[in-house]
């Protein structure tokens, strides 16, 4: 048996099913090997990026490690930016890359790998020589496992030729290495000081985190914030997280509704659950300025996002916590009406995310009621991926259904990263309906990838913000009296290029033709892109905000 | 940094402008949101300002200094300070200058001057933060042209 065999066989015993990547020939014999196999599946991708993007996607919605391949070098090197963003994200991923033979330093493609893969804040496990075949695979998925970020296993081309001395049937995967879940009990002492303060509080907030749903402490979270008449209000990544829960106000940050931020305000008391409290969340502090933080997480410790740490930081595991803190609340008999009156449950229901009007030019929609129309269109079980750029402050405001899946992705503000993530999420979906909201210049930038979609035949709806102008820096300049014409920048009609990489595709500039569009994708199967034309005189919540100082 | 420049004519005549210019709590209560909350030996006053960057409020806690030319009817007013939750400190200087109006109607008012925002919160407020400016620039002017109108 080869290196690269033994190394593919690995790959199995850590129970791969599905990879993402691109051929060279620093991967080809590997992904040849695991092609052969009938229960693994190897998707080929247009870009290296991509591939390893798809694969964070697929490791999102499984809660698996992503798989993704790239050859050496050049392959490498263009997953700069999505491996930081999975680094960011905190995704357990393992990339299998190709390196240039160990003998051979004059390759056109050489690098030194690990610099590169050290850059981005990823895992680096080299393999040296045949005998380090087993411990190396187990290393990488292990770290992966452990540290939740991708690793890179670095397998030269002439140890991958090497003959590997074995059957492959000892190997022992990394999941025998880990010792199991366990439950982080809080230490008592903590617990007694965050519970007077907790006692004491007439206006709490319940903010939580992705460390909350990881814990599954949802119930928990909502008989505390019961008990003590909290409201609830989650960080950007978890939007949507309890949101049928009633005194549920939405996202904490930029994208909070005026509402929210009138009624934080008054917060006496904020107690975050699995939420690092950073400063997206509390805008520097400033928008809890009466707020005295209680914090339960795992971490050892944290500073927030206003540069302090929380006043009563409680370590432990977050569902144990609020059980224990509501039980000890129900022994002192603690229970408070705190936010829930009847002045505020009306102040939620009224709320009207963005009253105002603008001028929609012709030939364009209003990209708030189309929306709207979107989030009613589409069903709770259909989830829901927003990208990044102007288009997604306003997607992820109006789109407030409560649905089987709602991912944000900004983990490093870049666009272009939304479609592919969507691609491989609809693969781990399994034929399940799948949609991405996005702005055209973040789909154009992987418009390639429909191609890799039409070949999936996933049912993913790419709706498509477009506003032909890299929206966000349009609208800065426009904050500042200046020219716009260098963010503007028309595109061509993306129904018919998704169309031409054989997706269905459709040209939308009127609200009935983007009713229309969400009514055929829906009916039919595979994937299809929704070019919606929008008016780019409507400006986010956020950015007018930010840039216009408007108190919306 | 962002500048203030404001010119503006005001139906009351140069010493009735003056004398509400002149005066540090008059001036205060032309400043949308704020208030003298102390005053110190050499002059310097304790004031709070409460600014509201889009829907956030941020209370600031400045100390002012009025610097009065009476015979040019010019003056200067520099204020330092932080927020109430100590992320972000504040520094600004106006000039302030009153002539005769045109046709030695009433008065001309003009400002110019400099704020400067530094710390957490300037990331947060972006390019917002010169538009509150101006807006309270303007409101300030409208309240001065208000109260000296008043007798």
């Amino acid at each position: 048996m080869k290196v690269y065999e033994a190394l593919a066989n690995a790959f199995v015993k850590e129970g791969v099913t599905t990879i993402f990547g691109l051929m060279g020939n620093g991967n080809m014999y590997w992904w040849h090997t695991l092609d052969q196999r009938p229960d693994v599946a190897v998707h080929e991708t247009r870009h290296e990026g991509t591939a390893l993007t798809m694969a964070e996607g697929w490791a999102r919605a499984t809660g698996q490690p992503g798989i993704c391949t790239v050859t050496q070098g050049p392959g490498l090197t263009q997953l700069g930016t999505s491996l930081t963003v999975a680094v960011r994200a905190k995704i357990p991923m393992v990339v299998f890359a190709g390196d240039t033979a160990l003998s051979e330093h004059d390759s056109v493609q050489q690098l030194d790998q690990q610099k590169f893969v050290d850059a981005t804040g990823a895992g680096f496990v080299p393999l040296w020589n045949a005998a380090g075949t087993d411990d190396a695979v187990r290393q990488a998925f292990y770290q992966a496992r452990v540290e939740s970020r991708p690793i890179v296993l670095n397998a030269p081309m002439d140890v991958q030729q090497q003959t590997y001395d074995g059957e492959g049937d000892e190997y022992a995967p990394s999941t025998t290495l880990l010792p199991g879940l366990q439950r982080v009990q809080p230490d008592p002492d903590r617990l007694r000081d965050a519970l007077r303060v907790i006692a004491e509080s007439r206006k709490p907030v319940v903010v939580a985190g992705l460390g909350a749903a990881k814990a599954d402490s949802g119930e928990a979270v909502k008989k505390l914030a019961d008990r003590i008449g909290a409201l609830i209000a989650t960080t950007l990544p978890m939007k949507g997280w309890l949101g049928d829960t009633e005194y549920h106000v939405g996202i904490s940050g930029l994208y909070a509704t005026k509402t929210a931020i009138e009624l934080f305000a008054e917060a006496d008391c904020v107690i975050g659950v699995g939420a690092s409290l950073n400063h997206y969340t509390t805008e520097h502090g400033y928008i809890f300025p009466n707020a005295r933080y209680v914090q339960i997480d795992l971490r050892p410790s944290i500073v927030m996002g206003n540069g302090k740490r929380a006043d009563f930081y409680v370590q432990g595991d977050a569902k144990l916590s609020l059980e224990v803190i509501e039980q000890q609340l129900a022994q002192q008999g603690v229970s408070s009406t705190g936010y829930r009156t009847a002045e505020v449950r009306g102040m939620l229901a009224e709320y009207d995310p963005d009253p105002r009007e603008f001028e929609i030019e012709a030939g364009t929609v209003d990209p708030r009621r189309a929306a709207t129309i979107l989030d009613d269109a589409l069903p709770a079980e259909v989830g829901v991926i927003h990208g990044t750029g102007h288009c997604s402050g306003i997607t992820n405001v109006f789109m407030k259904k409560t649905r089987a899946l709602t991912w944000p992705i900004n983990t490093f503000g870049c666009i272009g990263q939304a479609v592919p993530t969507a691609i491989g999420a609809a693969v781990a979906l399994n034929g399940a309906p799948l949609a991405v909201m996005d702005g055209d210049a973040g789909t154009l930038m992987h418009i390639s990838e429909l191609d890799t979609a039409a070949r999936l035949g996933i049912k993913l709806l790419i709706a498509v913000f477009n506003d032909e102008a890299l929206g966000a820096e349009y609208q800065k300049f426009v904050s500042k009296g200046m020219e716009t014409r260098a963010s503007a920048i028309a595109t061509p009609n993306l129904g018919k290029v998704a169309q031409a990489l054989g997706c269905r595709g459709k040209l939308a500039t009127t609200l009935d033709e983007v009713q229309a569009g969400v009514d055929e994708f829906l009916a039919g199967d595979g994937p299809m892109l929704l070019d919606i034309r929008v008016s780019r005189n409507v400006r986010s919540v956020a950015y007018s905000r930010l840039w216009f100082g408007e108190d919306v | 940094m962002i500048e203030i420049r404001e010119r503006f004519d005001v139906p009351a005549s140069p010493e009735r402008v003056w004398s509400i210019l002149s005066d540090p709590e008059a001036v205060v209560g032309c400043v949308p949101g704020a208030s003298i909350v102390g005053r110190e030996e050499d002059g310097t006053l304790d004031t709070s300002v409460a600014v509201k960057f889009g829907p956030t409020r941020v209370t600031f806690r400045a100390k002012a200094l009025l610097d009065l030319d009476e015979a040019a009817r010019t003056g200067t007013i520099s204020a330092q300070g932080k927020d109430s939750i100590g992320g972000t400190r504040m520094r600004s200087t106006a000039r302030f200058g009153v002539t005769p109006g045109p046709g030695g109607q009433g008065s001309h008012v003009a400002i110019d001057g400099t704020v400067e925002v530094q710390g957490r919160l300037a990331s947060l407020i972006e390019g917002g933060a010169s538009v509150v400016v101006k807006k309270m620039a303007g409101d300030f002017a409208e309240r001065l042209a208000a109260r000296c109108s008043v007798p």
